[in-house]
């Protein structure tokens, strides 16, 4: 067993054309044969459609985007009208006030 | 070729009229006139709350919570919201004939004077004056409301225009953190 294990892990000189085979493999852009690497499919094999995905996932950040600005506008608008609602409500009030104040004066009190 | 002109000129003075008469009809004043006292007023506060703005933000105004349906009902029958508030430093500022142009809209047919206090003393710059006016639409109901109050150095002008009454508006300013006292004065 360890003479069986002393082998198997024993260095063993590379082949002399291991350098040229692995840069002709990657000029030629081949897969190896047998790898480990399971060769991709689906969208990334294909540029098309790679680029179709890249679209696809860019609409949606730009729709999203889109929307959240829209609601944030919005929301602004509401606010912005809803002061000004109750700066008209506050005002309205405070002329009724004084206009109430004006007529149950006696006219000696308002001094004329 | 003289009563084409005079078609023509006929044609073209209707056409001016109908805003005017339009105006007229729905409760709602031309403030365009108190634009240049705004130019002399030291502090000033505007809003123009038109139908489409008060629709359109509706729903985010009104959260669910007490009063809400009460305000609800105020806002649906708002139809504009106009305010104008002008505080000057001299009480020469302005007098009876700068506010005269909008006076004048309310001899207009619907206005209907309510409350008015007009008091005049020795100086030229002794006179304040308060009106109240209610606009009745031609079905009965009413249509909007006109405020004003008038002293030297200080105009608060409001029109309300929409079918609504105080009260309501109350309860809608309850909900916009005002107490509920608007129009209680005048019930």
């Amino acid at each position: 067993m360890d003479r069986e294990l002393h082998d198997a892990l024993q260095r063993k000189q590379a082949p002399d054309d291991l350098a040229d085979r692995v840069l002709a493999r990657i000029n030629s852009g081949t897969q190896p044969q047998g790898g480990t690497q399971p060769a991709r499919a689906g969208a990334g094999a294909n540029p098309v459609l790679r680029w179709l995905a890249a679209a696809a996932v860019l609409a949606i950040t730009v729709g999203g985007a889109e929307r959240y600005y829209t609601q944030q506008q919005q929301a602004a608008e509401t606010a912005r009208v809803k002061e000004e609602l109750r700066v008209a409500l506050q005002i309205t009030n405070n002329t009724l006030a004084r206009v109430q104040d004006k007529i149950s004066q006696p006219a000696d009190a308002r001094g004329r | 070729m003289k009563a084409t002109l005079r078609a023509t000129f006929a044609i073209a003075v209707f056409t001016l009229l109908i805003p005017v008469a339009a105006s007229a009809q729905d409760g709602k004043l031309n403030l365009s006139f108190l634009d240049r006292l705004a130019e002399r007023a030291t502090e000033k506060q505007e809003v123009t709350l038109d139908e489409q703005m008060l629709r359109s933000v509706a729903p985010g105004i009104l959260k669910p919570g007490p009063g809400a349906d009460a305000a609800r009902q105020a806002l649906s029958g708002l139809r504009g919201v106009y305010v104008r508030n002008y505080e000057f430093d001299s009480d020469k500022a302005y007098s009876m004939d700068d506010i005269a142009a909008i006076r004048k809209q309310l001899s207009a047919p619907g206005w209907m004077k309510i409350v008015s206090n007009e008091e005049k003393g020795k100086g030229p710059n002794d006179w304040e004056l308060q009106e109240i006016y209610f606009f009745k639409q031609q079905d009965g109901k009413s249509g909007g409301i006109f405020i004003i109050n008038a002293e030297p150095g200080e105009l608060s002008v409001v029109n309300i225009v929409g079918t609504f009454d105080l009260s309501t508006l109350g309860a809608l300013g309850g909900v916009l953190g005002i107490p509920h006292n608007i129009g209680n004065s005048v019930r």
